[in-house]
């Protein structure tokens, strides 16, 4: 039992401490103490209006990223997929960035990067369709319409004006300014999850392979479209709230391999918690790094990825 | 007369460039233990996954208890018959424990956590297959033979009525091997499952096999006794080159000529 538990509370006392950090962190640091018995208003709108909905996003959109990795992984058994690997990304981005040269702002960049991932999804999964949504078609349509995606993107933004070109490469970099309340993404981060969990072991049987897995009773096509379209919907929901942050769905479900073993039951909610918290300590270093200056959460992100999975390989 | 627990009815196997046979019809009983032997590529892999369901069958009829293959839901049909696949993948670190233990998944509904009965199923299982002091060792780190032994370890634990063996004596020591088809003969003996296998060792198939079904290059299939089955002339077809008994013991043991 302790081989279950001890993992469990480690990354729940991580996730904690990083939301802790992170809502205390800032230009104006906010304690439990001043919020409750202050009568200091300033500081509970910075609370209400910017710290706790950039934390409460930054910990989603870990979650959403570790989650649909570990799925993609899995659909793909290949250990180096990660949620971007099929371009949904590269959906998402293309059509933001379209959009902001259009002058577009708000809401339409939302619904913008919404309706370009869910796009792509939906391109992969038509054009795969003639091989039955094999892992090789699927991660070479996949990579393929990524590379057209990407071509677009250089395009854009060689046609933008110098002033714009900020914005988007900050967006490209990840992106947690202006974060609203993510209502939307909590929910489909729960709801998501506890389908997940009902298919875990499931996927605990996907990794042999198609036809193994389904000599053991798994209904590999039906399951594996139910797969696919769930971490595209992750995936989606991470991109619109937060641009595109590398690393995080591909660090988080091997960290999380490692300390609990292969079952999914297990290996899922961990996953989560720890995406969410490795996230929300990106988010702080970022805000507090060079503050007032904010960078995008992306590029730290990578920074303390690359070393920690490069270390994770020596191990 | 035994009961059928397995009836192929007209059965015809293709490749995608070729028909490897044609019309087979034959019927197998609980408690027997059938060798398919053919040259490489003469479709016993193809029968095998046929028969687990893998393949949707063109022409003709495979009954399980007398009901329609295809009309059994595909977690159903993993409770009756399992696969011992000639390969294995496993892209993510695992321990012989959790592979194993990941076959139990006919057995429990979905909301179902796994009790001691089914971890009792993987200890003995691996008792089998002498990987008891190996449980905890991550699949990669195994050399071959433990693999294989791993993935039969692994069948035992789904535990079905009909074991389909590609290859089982692939990567097996020669006490491995003895081991494990020992196993299926005392489950086809005291259970009465059945076992299909393939084999490219004839000696074996005629110590253990009840019956023989014989994939011939020239698309012809022959099935029955393993006696009636297991000739001079039968052999040399089959693989094309002269073989041959020494001694007329029995039962016979049986060689190539060598050039």
């Amino acid at each position: 039992m302790t081989l279950r538990s001890r993992p469990f509370f480690i990354v729940t006392c991580l996730a904690i401490f990083s939301v802790c950090l992170s809502l205390y962190k800032g230009s104006t640091p906010v304690t439990l103490y001043q919020l409750l018995f202050d009568e200091n208003h300033q500081l509970k709108a910075i609370f209400l209006q910017f710290r706790l909905p950039r934390t409460l996003t930054a910990f989603v959109t870990g979650g959403l990223l570790a989650l649909a990795g570990s799925l993609m992984q899995l659909l793909l058994q290949n250990p180096l997929a990660d949620p971007y690997v099929l371009g949904i990304s590269g959906g998402a981005a293309l059509t933001t960035l379209t959009l902001m040269l259009l002058g577009a702002s708000g809401i339409w960049l939302l619904s913008g990067a919404w309706a370009g991932s869910l796009l792509a999804t939906l391109l992969i999964f038509a054009l795969a369709r003639k091989h039955r949504w094999q892992t090789h078609t699927l991660l070479l349509t996949g990579i393929a319409l990524a590379g057209g995606f990407s071509a677009g993107i250089s395009l854009i933004l060689l046609l933008t004006p110098n002033a714009s070109v900020h914005n988007m490469l900050f967006w490209l970099s990840g992106d947690l300014n202006d974060a609203q309340l993510p209502y939307a993404g909590c929910l489909i981060l729960s709801l998501g999850l506890l389908t997940c969990l009902a298919l875990a072991p499931g996927l605990d049987l996907l990794a042999r392979g198609t036809k193994q897995a389904q000599a053991l009773g798994l209904s590999t096509e039906r399951f594996r479209i139910a797969i696919f379209l769930l971490s595209s919907l992750f995936t989606a929901t991470a991109v619109t709230l937060a641009g595109c942050i590398g690393f995080i769905g591909l660090l988080t479900p091997h960290l999380t391999r490692l300390l609990t073993g292969y079952q999914h039951r297990l290996v899922l909610p961990l996953s989560v918690l720890l995406g969410g918290s490795l996230l929300t300590l990106a988010d702080t270093f970022a805000r507090t790094l060079l503050a007032p200056e904010q960078l995008p959460v992306g590029i730290v992100m990578a920074l303390i990825g690359v070393p920690t999975f490069i270390w994770l390989l020596q191990k | 007369m035994k009961p059928s627990l397995l009836r192929l009815e007209q059965v015809t196997l293709t490749s995608p460039t070729r028909t490897l046979c044609q019309s087979l019809s034959l019927t197998i009983a609980s408690g027997e233990i059938w060798g398919i032997l053919g040259p490489n590529g003469s479709g016993k892999t193809t029968l095998l996954h046929t028969l687990a369901g893998l393949h949707p069958l063109k022409e003709g009829t495979i009954f399980l208890n007398e009901k329609k293959l295809s009309h059994y839901p595909v977690k159903s049909l993993a409770q009756h018959i399992g696969l011992l696949f000639q390969e294995m993948t496993f892209p993510f670190p695992q321990t012989i424990w959790e592979y194993c233990l990941t076959s139990r998944y006919p057995h429990l509904s979905y909301f179902q956590t796994k009790n001691t009965q089914d971890t009792q199923c993987v200890v003995e299982a691996l008792h089998t297959m002498s990987l008891s002091e190996l449980m905890h060792q991550p699949m990669q780190t195994l050399s071959g033979g433990e693999k294989r032994r791993a993935a039969i370890a692994a069948l035992l634990v789904q535990a079905p009525a009909i074991y389909l063996l590609d290859e089982l004596t692939n990567h097996l020591d020669l006490r491995h091997q003895l081991i494990a088809l020992s196993h299926f003969k005392r489950l086809a003996a005291q259970a009465g499952a059945v076992t299909l296998m393939t084999l490219h060792d004839i000696n074996l198939a005629q110590q253990f096999c009840h019956r023989i079904l014989l994939l011939l290059p020239d698309g012809r299939v022959l099935h029955g006794p393993t006696e009636t089955l297991l000739t001079k002339d039968n052999l040399s077809a089959l693989y094309e080159h002269p073989i041959s008994t020494s001694s007329p013991e029995s039962p016979p043991c049986w060689h190539p000529l060598y050039a």
